[in-house]
């Protein structure tokens, strides 16, 4: 406790203020993110969690710099990345002042490597470019490097890994070469968009497990995103549930599983299945689907879904309120409220 | 290797079909040769017989067929019965003309197309799309004999930058050759130029959409080399197919552009053969062309394993 | 002019702005009711903007040209009037007069109806045998399909304008003869088209409910799959129809389309051709007259064919 206090006063590494991004997709606007805020530091890992559809991943990539320009209807906040002593407003800086930050600074992990590598290309050439981009090796120099960094995300015989093409390798091999590719450039704040969905689940914890030591190692800022609350519970410092594009409960992981306060929160946890159950166990699925984001109606956007859902849901959208220390939630009946009988 | 053993029973299947094709195309186009020979007026039944089992006519389809093809195994298309010049020799010696026109035009094509499809595929949508696409669409929609005769008006006729008509050997000035063949390789070019920038927009559009540009774009790759290095190579397959396959709109329009710039090559001697009812020389030219395209398409079919590793590993 | 290519690997993956509808196949309901309603909504649906209006009209205009030529009140298509030889336009004759004096504009529409007769027959010859045989091919599958297929990559091998030249020394040259030549020439692309949307609709649940139902083939065929085939390939047509047009012209420019006196588009950019230096009018009016039509034709075949999302993916 004294420990997060202590780092809550130091700048933070990345900051994220209100952001909102509206698409342009075929059937209309889509408000994909709206007023998303938090803050992560160096050496800590961010679990955001949603199921598909919440607007994660346009988060990420807004982040990234990587939203299509031609779709992208709106981009607002702030996002403050601190480096090197001063403090970028990313939102602001143009795309070539983006494009030097991307890999030195930000780096991303994709979802799915079966299609995030280039096939007509080797590996070796897609691990050396960042290198040679950023950090001006050669050519010769950037393959040696490349050779290190494949042999640091743990891939046999890295040495005739470099010549070979992407569709030679697992996929579980490709992965750890997308996250060889985003730590080439030594990264502050690494990104991994659902980074182990694509993969089988013996493959999963495994490259979970590669993530997060690479991330300790390097005390970058990790942003873990995923559907599965599973993956980020051991993982994370602190975990924001996303909804509709929102943020709906943020709180350390600890404390989030202890006393969780969002209604939709509950649902995400009672759908991960846990080992400690009897076998045979019902599975709780969330019932409905989660919400279009073209034209959202007022009200809070779970209301329809939710199982303790009032008049005043439907009305008014809650904000993200003060629960406590760090502890935030965006419900007018949270769970252990006196509204809502236990 | 294995590519070639695997598809050259299809490829030697294809060519004798191609052959028998043409042959029967061919034999079973009305007028007697014999009676062309000899002239249709006051010529005895018995001179045209005579000719006719002389030239062999008046054996059985197929027996004809497996000799002609027996003799054209070995390079001899047999000789013109009407100006007694080995069809073989006709056609190689104007071959370097059609080769020199039809390669000038898909390199021009290829060369205008690239850049225009990338740039139209990395600005999708915008005003500048719109207008290459604009450009393309009407290109589409101009025969080459029709741009022929709008660059003979302009470039020629007007600006007088380039000859009308005419052939300079490249053996005898370089220079000469280049101009006279610059027109018709244009001609050529710009309907090709057409379809090759669509096809190749089309591609790059959705190469672009794929997860491993956004990759190359979070690596900080700058767009211009994104678009060279990861977007045009995996985009290239169906472009390189359709210029293999588009070997037959080039050579279809070559006999046109020929005859309109009065060019010795292949094509004109084949339409002046047609004319003539040179039945032998039609033969040995469609059989000639048939089989280049054939063979052409067959190589751009293995040479996909040159741009995609995937097709490389396949064995 | 690419007969082959327009109709191979194109794959309709299009920006990201573009619309994309509901498409025919969303349910077994759409296979029996692909009634007018159906098809006008998709059709002359909301959206297509003023330059498809254009192009249509001016198709309607040459359409009207062709039908009513014989009742129009323009001059005398032959008639040589040697005084006005080669005049300019806007002058004795709206369109100038050619190189005998003849009046241009009345040789262009009596030559529409050449250009319209040929392009709808020929379109229609290829459609109702290369549809017929590349349905059956994408219905019954196996020998009959490795067949059809392997006989039209032969006939693909040639180029389509020797092909074309062998047909009408053939045929002959008259009307119905060069449509029925180019008609041949369309099989192996409309059979490709037919194919391919056969094998997609084959796949679909109430094909394989109505097969599982036990309705004899027949019924499936002409019930299930014909009208889920018939639109793409309908829309495919106007496409088509501009390339006939096209080759249409080359031959007459070659001077093998239909003969003299017969004024045809072509025959005129030919004619004009040997007066270029003098009197460009002779060939441009009529290249211009074509370029329009070719271009309208394309158009607003593209349009309708992304309505449909034909495809062609999988050709």
């Amino acid at each position: 406790m004294t420990d997060s206090q202590h780092q809550t006063q130091k700048l933070p590494l990345l900051r994220v203020e209100d952001l909102t991004v509206r698409l342009r997709g075929e059937a209309g606007i889509v408000h994909a993110v709206s007023d998303v805020s938090f803050q992560l530091q160096r050496g800590q890992t961010l679990g955001i969690v949603g199921e598909s559809g919440s607007g994660k991943s346009v988060m990420a990539r807004a982040l990234m710099g990587l939203l299509p320009r031609r779709a992208t209807q709106q981009l607002d906040g702030r996002v403050s990345l601190a480096v090197d002593g001063r403090v970028l407003e990313l939102l602001k800086l143009s795309e070539r002042e983006f494009r030097t930050l991307r890999g030195p600074r930000l780096a991303m992990v994709f979802q799915d490597p079966m299609t995030a590598l280039n096939p007509v290309l080797t590996l070796g050439v897609q691990i050396a470019e960042p290198l040679q981009l950023h950090l001006g090796l050669n050519k010769a120099q950037a393959m040696a490097r490349a050779l290190e960094l494949l042999a640091q995300v743990g891939i046999p015989d890295p040495e005739g890994r470099l010549r070979q093409y992407p569709h030679q390798l697992s996929g579980g091999m490709r992965q750890r070469v997308v996250i060889a590719i985003a730590l080439a450039c030594d990264p502050r704040v690494l990104l991994a968009d659902e980074p182990t969905t694509a993969l089988d689940v013996t493959v999963q914890r495994q490259v979970l497990d590669l993530l997060l030591a690479l991330q300790r190692e390097r005390q970058m800022g990790m942003v873990l995103i995923t559907h599965d609350l599973g993956v980020v519970a051991n993982r994370a410092d602190h975990i924001a549930v996303m909804y509709a594009g929102r943020i709906v409960e943020y709180a350390p992981t600890s404390r989030l599983f202890s006393a969780m306060r969002h209604p939709y929160t509950e649902a995400l946890f009672k759908s991960v299945p846990r080992l400690s159950d009897p076998s045979h166990t019902r599975l709780h699925a969330i019932p409905g689907r989660p919400p279009q984001l073209i034209d959202p109606a007022p009200g809070c956007a779970f209301a329809p879904r939710c199982p303790n859902v009032q008049q005043r849901c439907r009305r008014e959208t809650p904000a993200l309120t003060q629960a406590g220390d760090e502890h935030l939630h965006a419900c007018f009946y949270p769970i252990g409220s006196r509204e809502v009988g236990a | 290797m294995h590519l070639v053993l695997r598809k050259l029973p299809w490829l030697i299947g294809t060519l004798l079909a191609v052959s028998f094709f043409t042959f029967l195309l061919v034999s079973l186009l009305p007028g007697d040769p014999a009676v062309m020979i000899l002239g249709a007026g006051g010529v005895s039944p018995e001179a045209v017989a005579a000719l006719r089992a002389e030239l062999g006519l008046d054996r059985p389809l197929l027996v004809r067929y497996f000799d002609w093809l027996g003799s054209a195994l070995t390079g001899d298309f047999g000789r013109s019965p009407m100006t007694g010049q080995s069809v073989m020799d006709a056609i190689l010696s104007r071959l370097p003309v059609t080769i020199q026109l039809g390669v000038m035009a898909i390199i021009i094509a290829l060369l205008l197309a690239v850049p225009l499809a990338m740039l139209s595929a990395y600005h999708a949508g915008s005003r500048l799309d719109r207008a290459i696409s604009g450009l393309g669409f009407a290109l589409m929609s101009i025969p080459s004999f029709m741009m022929a005769i709008f660059l003979i008006l302009i470039l020629a006729v007007s600006m007088n930058l380039f000859p009308a008509t005419g052939w300079v050997p490249f053996s005898v000035s370089p220079a000469a050759n280049l101009r006279s063949a610059a027109l018709p390789a244009l001609s050529l070019a710009m309907i090709e130029l057409a379809l090759y920038m669509r096809l190749l927009r089309t591609d790059l559009i959705s190469t672009l959409q794929q997860d491993y540009i956004t990759l190359a774009r979070a690596k900080g790759v700058p767009n211009w080399q994104i678009m060279l290095r990861h977007a045009l190579r995996p985009s290239s397959f169906s472009l390189m197919t359709v210029v293999g396959l588009q070997l037959g709109g080039v050579i279809s329009g070559a006999i046109i552009i020929e005859e309109i710039f009065a060019l010795p090559g292949v094509g004109r001697l084949l339409y002046q053969s047609i004319l003539q009812r040179d039945l032998l020389m039609v033969q040995g030219i469609v059989l000639f062309i048939a089989t280049a395209y054939v063979v052409v398409n067959f190589l751009v079919d293995l040479s996909y394993s040159l741009l995609d590793p995937r097709v490389r590993h396949a064995d | 002019m690419p007969i082959e290519s327009g109709n191979r690997r194109r794959t309709p993956a299009e920006p990201l702005p573009v619309r994309r509808k509901t498409s025919y196949g969303s349910a077994g309901r759409a296979s029996r009711a692909l009634s007018f309603s159906v098809a006008v909504r998709q059709v002359f649906g909301s959206g297509f903007g003023t330059g498809f209006w254009l192009a249509a009209g001016w198709l309607l205009l040459v359409a009207a040209c062709a039908l009513f030529a014989t009742v129009l009140p323009v001059r005398d298509p032959l008639d040589p009037v040697i005084v006005n030889r080669l005049n300019a336009p806007f002058t004795t004759n709206w369109l100038g007069a050619d190189g005998l004096g003849r009046d241009m504009l009345s040789r262009l529409v009596h030559g529409a109806r050449v250009s319209v007769v040929i392009s709808l027959t020929a379109v229609s010859i290829g459609m109702l045998i290369g549809g017929s045989l590349g349905i059956l091919a994408g219905y019954f599958r196996g020998r009959f399909e490795r067949a059809l297929m392997a006989v039209l990559d032969v006939i693909l091998a040639f180029p389509w304008l020797v092909l074309l030249l062998a047909l009408v020394a053939f045929i002959g040259q008259s009307l119905m003869a060069i449509s029925l030549a180019i008609g041949l020439l369309w099989i192996p692309a409309y059979a490709r088209v037919a194919r391919a949307n056969t094998l997609s609709v084959v796949q679909r649940e109430y094909v394989l409910a109505a097969r599982a139902m036990g309705a004899s083939t027949l019924r499936i065929l002409l019930r299930e799959v014909l009208p889920n085939v018939i639109l793409p390939v309908l829309a495919y047509g106007l496409v088509a129809m501009g390339l006939v047009v096209i080759v249409e012209s080359a031959l007459a420019f070659l001077g093998l389309s239909v003969e003299a006196p017969q004024p045809t588009w072509g025959g005129m950019i030919a004619e004009g051709k040997r007066h270029l230096a003098v009197a460009p009018h002779v060939a441009l009016v009529p290249s211009i007259t074509m370029f329009l039509t070719v271009l309208s034709l394309n158009y607003v075949g593209d349009r309708l064919r992304s309505r449909f999302e034909v495809k062609e993916s999988n050709l």
